[in-house]
């Protein structure tokens, strides 16, 4: 019996500081996922908890057929899209800041090129919030999360196939912005 | 086109395979290796999460609260089961023993109805302000 399953064990016997330790482990997924889904920074948080309120509903449905944190972003995605449903008339808060504006600091020596550095992650964060929501979720999943292709159709519900082609087009297109991002800033 | 998607193919497939043995040495300075150079930089970026501090135990605090809900729901559902079974083991026995002690016991109940539901307003409010003010209080 691997860790993993010694703490779900402990989870279904009732034992919420082994539950805790799995938010601690599991929360930066979630809040990725979340977040790339959720245009509204403000709810992120209420669906994250949410997300782990429904892992541990149904914790002891998971049968172990995937990885735990597949299972868990695979909860997340449906949580966060049903939001996304549910709010899609929402408009966006144009005062709220973009996850762009939080991102952490690389701590680069040079100042100059650590503000161009910023600028240029600002630029892509916005263009990445831009993007169909599965080209995020997509984009977080494999760069950010590290999952497979395999891993990440099963997640989305997607083949294989398209999370392949997703991808592709995803970065082509973030390319093709940030080239002519450039190109803007050197001939204004 | 078709050439520049190749391209793009290749670029992202030489990025991807980093792990492993690129499959070709690229030119530094050419364009489309420098943007997605930028690009899988920016990817590998990771955005702060954005949650507070102390998320995981507001988790756990909002589970708990749940299961005391759940718990008190339940109990509140064998105490209605209970005054249920009561009233009909009262009427079974008034229809057993053929007496009329039940519809007596209502008028008596009737007729001094006022002070019966000030008695049932107050316990209502004791146990209202018992859970809203000393429990909350203790809680806190």
């Amino acid at each position: 019996m691997n860790d993993e399953q010694v703490l779900i064990r402990r989870i279904l016997q009732g034992d919420l500081r082994a539950f805790r330790h799995l938010v601690e482990q599991y929360q930066r997924l979630v809040a990725h996922m979340v977040g790339r889904i959720v245009q509204q920074p403000e709810d992120v948080e209420d669906l994250c908890q949410e997300v782990f309120i429904q892992v541990h509903k149904h914790l002891g449905e998971f049968g172990g057929e995937s990885k735990l944190s597949t299972w868990i972003a695979t909860i997340a995605y449906r949580t966060a899209l049903n939001h996304r449903k549910k709010t899609a008339r929402r408009p966006a808060d144009p005062l709220s800041e973009p996850l762009a504006d939080r991102l952490e600091d690389a701590g680069q020596a040079n100042p100059e090129e650590r503000l161009v550095r910023q600028d240029r992650q600002r630029f892509m964060q916005e263009e990445i919030a831009r993007l169909p929501v599965h080209y995020r979720t997509i984009l977080t999943l494999y760069h950010l999360e590290e999952l497979s292709y395999e891993e990440i159709g099963a997640v989305t519900s997607l083949p294989e196939g398209t999370v392949k082609n997703y991808l592709f087009r995803a970065r082509k297109l973030l390319k093709e912005a940030l080239q002519r991002y450039q190109q803007s800033e050197r001939w204004p | 086109m078709a050439l520049e998607n190749r391209s793009d193919e290749e670029w992202q497939a030489w990025f991807e395979g980093l792990n492993g043995t690129p499959p070709f040495a690229p030119d530094p300075d050419d364009e489309s290796f420098r943007l997605y150079r930028q690009l899988f930089d920016a990817l590998a970026t990771e955005p702060a999460t954005g949650l507070s501090y102390g998320f995981s135990a507001r988790v756990v605090r909002r589970i708990q609260e749940q299961d005391l809900a759940r718990q008190e729901r339940r109990a509140y559902g064998y105490v209605a089961a209970g005054i249920l079974l009561m009233i009909g083991a009262a009427l079974g026995l008034q229809a057993i023993f053929g007496r009329d002690d039940f519809r007596e016991t209502l008028r008596a109940v009737f007729h001094y109805r006022y002070p019966v539901l000030f008695a049932l307003g107050l316990l209502m409010l004791i146990q209202w302000a018992d859970r809203r003010l000393v429990k909350r209080k203790i809680a806190e």
